[in-house]
């Protein structure tokens, strides 16, 4: 359930890969809970962040695929580098649906729009 | 204490969100240290711990756990993720005195990001 709008935006940037460090989980974690609690929510996955959207299959694990799939499904905007995407062969066809695939004028339209934004990178 | 009030210039209050620890990086003590300049020009200041971050918490007597005694003893807010203290596999009674236990990470962390602080880095 997304409680009442909050009339604030939060903007997450993942250029951290999936399996490799605790940001992946930290950062969709906090989309998700950011919605839930009524933010509006972006997410831009860039770099190996992207990785995280190629995650379709349930695991026996820690799921950042899945949990992406819950920020899309509670209302969250989730996109991906275009550049980062073809440089790794992701394309619609193998990636998460409801993913979008768009360039860093995307990027840029989040940021206008965002009271905060995080970045997990490095 | 904090020798200065807060400028003009700048946010009022900044936050750092530490997921990463010292033994692998520079980069908690580089956020430390910017946390603890933020302070003493009269900033309210908060840490959140999350990840292996959570591993600079521990009692001892190491440079970050008396950095972060110091700012605490400045006014500055520590938390830490209860999950991931447990993912780490050491009990609270290890935490530096004065650390609080956040009730529920993530949603804690959001209020920490979106209504407590102006500014939010991580490392």
């Amino acid at each position: 359930m997304v409680k009442k709008d909050k009339g604030k935006t939060l903007t997450i940037i993942l250029t951290r890969g999936p399996y490799i460090s605790d940001y992946a989980d930290v950062a969709i974690n906090t989309a998700f809970q950011a919605r839930r609690m009524g933010y509006k929510v972006n997410v831009f996955l860039y770099l190996d962040g992207v990785w995280c959207a190629h995650i379709k299959n349930d695991k026996e694990f820690n799921n950042p695929g899945e949990w992406l799939r819950w920020c899309i499904k509670k209302g969250a905007s989730v996109a991906a580098c275009h550049r980062c995407t073809a440089a790794r062969d992701l394309e619609e066809s193998n990636i998460i649906e409801g993913v979008e695939i768009g360039g860093v004028y995307r990027l840029l339209d989040m940021l206008k729009e965002s009271d905060k934004v995080l970045t997990f990178m490095g | 204490m904090p020798s200065k009030q807060a400028g003009e210039e700048g946010p009022r209050s900044f936050g750092v969100i530490i997921a990463r620890t010292v033994s692998t990086t520079e980069r908690p003590l580089d956020a430390l240290r910017l946390a603890k300049a933020m302070r003493s020009q009269g900033r309210k200041v908060g840490i959140f711990l999350v990840a292996d971050g959570v591993y600079i918490a521990k009692k001892g007597r190491t440079e970050v756990a008396g950095i972060l005694s110091q700012m605490m003893a400045d006014g500055v807010k520590v938390y830490v993720s209860p999950e991931h203290i447990k993912a780490a596999g050491y009990s609270i009674d290890r935490l530096i005195p004065g650390i609080e236990i956040a009730e529920e990470t993530y949603r804690d962390l959001v209020t920490f990001v979106m209504e407590e602080y102006e500014k939010v880095i991580i490392c």
